[in-house]
């Protein structure tokens, strides 16, 4: 048997993602790490690095002797990064547990629509990637303030007598995060639900499976790997995301990105920020991590 | 599908016969309840199943590509069907061991479908369709996706299978072996249309239409026209000269065009000596195939016909020889 390509060939194959991981994932993540170890500074930039910049070993033993951990102890300490970490996680989650059944529902109404209005559907799925994510979520502010949209057809259906104070809440960074997600957790959803052997729910139905059945015994269990896909693609960003909070959240909405912003913007506390950053990293690296081992335990079971 | 109508008897092993595309699958659908037909209805047991979906018809099915459930154990999958009937836990595992027995398969409930082989997963899609206790069972093509000795192993543990059960069995292929070595009945479709049913023997050998006669086994079809009947024979005339006589069902006047159709092993030669009557022929040709020999006859006038001998038969022609062709009374069927 011969194989494909030459092993040089193999070597560019898998060294030129391994670099482009390298470069702009993990170094960025080092620099970051970097800052985090250094001291704030009024100086351009603000910090003044604690690790040497050298390979000097006795710098370097000096330093790591010496290395302070004090941003990691005020996150810690701090119940202002505790709740604003706590604050993301719970919105990130709740806004998942929304946006999937509501992803389901329009992924399986896609994946048993006519097979020739297929593509069309999903290019309306996409459709609202075509214009900026931010105007997007502007117009959400148009639709959820005092004389908005929203409270104008309350007002005017009579189901509320006053208009609702919804933008500046975290009801409104909800909305945003479910509006905003909602087409990450469709597709991969659809992709499943779409690949499914038709003659599986006729074989259900066959062995006396009624319609619910049918959906709860082989439909629903065959499209986990879409939905913990979906929910993944959903939940991490949702973590660290900025503008919703920033443009529909209130005062009091504590979210990471928008702790990570303020320290670093408005603080100028490199350092913290930077911890902060991985911090957020750390949340969500183990969550991943976790997820993809069940899943692949899963499908080492099936096989 | 058109003006088709077929009554099954209870217990008996039915067998749909038919090309590729002539709705023999299409029928299966319909008495499973997957597709609802334009008019006209499926009755089991005296009750109409117009209007009833599948998940509450008294029948299962059992699907060419098996479609086994992959998140469900051979254990899982050959029980899904009885949470939704009345058994209590125990009795459903008692079940499903019981079915697990039948079809050889004890020991594998824990394994995964994609951890077995495509003859386990044969049987365990068997299992799972019997485990209802269905009163007919409906196979699309169970054997087609088994390569050619587990294929003829199955088909005789299918056949002891159901006669042991004595549930009816539906099934649909385009294996006429198959249809022939399994099937207490035969029924023959053709572009949507049932042309002929009756017990394998009966439409071999009394095929009713040119189709059946060369979709069923080999034939020779010749042309011909009628002479004349008598006693239940329609003598024909040959343009290559010589007659043949032939059963046949339908009243034909002297003159009118027919075919008549002839087994290739139904046909005796023998040496031509002295002067050429009846039917004569040159052999152009003798193959051999294995268990029998192939001879190609050209009559005079014309047509090739295919003579099988067995192999070691006494009398085997070579080619270049002159033969007459012997067709017994009963041996060909006259066809419109």
């Amino acid at each position: 048997m011969t194989r494909l390509g030459s092993p040089l060939a193999r070597a560019v194959i898998l060294g030129v993602p391994a670099l482009w991981l390298a470069l702009f994932v993990l170094l960025p993540f080092l620099v970051l790490g970097r800052i985090s170890l250094s001291e704030s500074a009024v100086a351009r930039p603000p910090y003044r690095p604690h690790l040497p910049s050298s390979l000097d070993p006795a710098a370097w033993a000096d330093a790591l002797a010496r290395l302070s951990l004090d941003r990691y102890r005020t996150l810690a300490e701090d119940p202002l990064y505790r709740d604003a970490a706590l604050s993301s996680l719970g919105l990130a989650a709740l806004a998942t547990a929304l946006v999937l059944p509501l992803g389901y529902g329009i992924a399986l109404a896609m994946a048993r629509a006519p097979e020739r209005w297929r593509p069309a559907l999903v290019a309306i799925v996409i459709l609202p990637f075509w214009t900026g994510f931010l105007v997007r979520v502007y117009a959400w502010i148009a639709i959820l303030k005092q004389d908005g949209w929203l409270n104008q057809a309350l007002l005017a259906l009579g189901i509320v007598e006053r208009p609702l104070a919804v933008l500046n809440t975290d009801a409104a960074v909800l909305i945003g995060l479910v509006y905003a997600y909602l087409p990450f957790a469709i597709l991969p959803i659809y992709a499943t639900l779409e690949r499914q052997d038709p003659t599986l729910v006729e074989a259900a139905a066959d062995l006396g499976a009624s319609p619910t059945r049918r959906f709860w015994t082989v439909t629903l269990p065959l499209s986990w790997p879409g939905i913990a896909a979906g929910g993944l693609l959903c939940f991490i960003p949702m973590v660290g995301e900025y503008v919703i909070p920033d443009l529909l959240g209130g005062a009091d909405t504590l979210m990471l990105g928008r702790t990570l912003w303020i320290e670093f913007s408005s603080n100028r506390d490199w350092p913290l920020a930077a911890a902060v950053a991985l911090v957020l990293l750390a949340l969500l690296v183990v969550p991943i991590v976790l997820l993809r081992e069940i899943e692949a335990r899963r499908l080492e079971a099936g096989r | 599908m058109d003006g088709l109508s077929l009554d099954l008897a209870e217990g008996e092993f039915f067998c749909l016969l038919g090309p590729s595309g002539c709705g023999k699958s299409t029928l299966l659908r319909i008495l499973a309840g997957f597709e609802e037909p334009d008019d006209g209805e499926a009755v089991l047991d005296g009750a109409s199943l117009r209007q009833v979906p599948p998940h509450r018809r008294a029948l299962n099915m059992m699907f060419q590509s098996y479609a086994l459930f992959p998140h469900l154990t051979v254990a899982g999958n050959v029980g899904y069907g009885l949470r939704f009937g009345d058994l209590g836990r125990r009795d459903r595992a008692e079940r499903v061991r019981e079915m697990l027995r039948l079809v050889r398969l004890d020991g594998l409930g824990e394994r995964y479908p994609a951890q077995l082989s495509g003859g386990q997963r044969q049987r365990v899609a068997l299992a799972r369709a019997l485990a209802r206790r269905p009163r007919v069972l409906l196979l699309d093509e169970p054997l087609a996706a088994l390569d050619r000795t587990l294929r003829e192993e199955t088909r005789a543990e299918l056949k002891d299978l159901q006669g042991r059960l004595g549930t009816t069995f539906v099934m649909v292929t385009h294996d006429q072996d198959e249809a022939m070595t399994i099937a207490d009945r035969i029924g023959i479709m053709q572009a949507g249309r049932l042309v002929q049913v009756g017990p394998p023997r009966e439409v071999y050998e009394r095929p009713r239409t040119r189709f059946v006669a060369g979709f069923v086994g080999d034939t020779n079809l010749l042309e011909g026209v009628v002479v004349g009947q008598h006693g239940g024979l329609t003598r024909v005339a040959l343009p290559s000269g010589g007659e043949i006589a032939g059963a046949s069902e339908t009243a034909f006047s002297p003159g009118a065009p027919v075919a008549v159709a002839v087994r290739p092993e139904r046909i005796e030669l023998r040496p031509l000596a002295g002067e050429p009557s009846g039917l004569t022929g040159e052999v152009a040709e003798v193959v051999f195939a294995g268990p029998w020999l192939e001879c190609r006859v050209k009559l005079r006038g014309g047509p090739v016909l295919r003579v099988t001998r067995p192999n070691g038969a006494a009398l085997v022609p070579a080619p270049g020889d002159s033969v007459a062709l012997c067709v017994p009374a009963g041996a060909a069927v006259v066809l419109p």
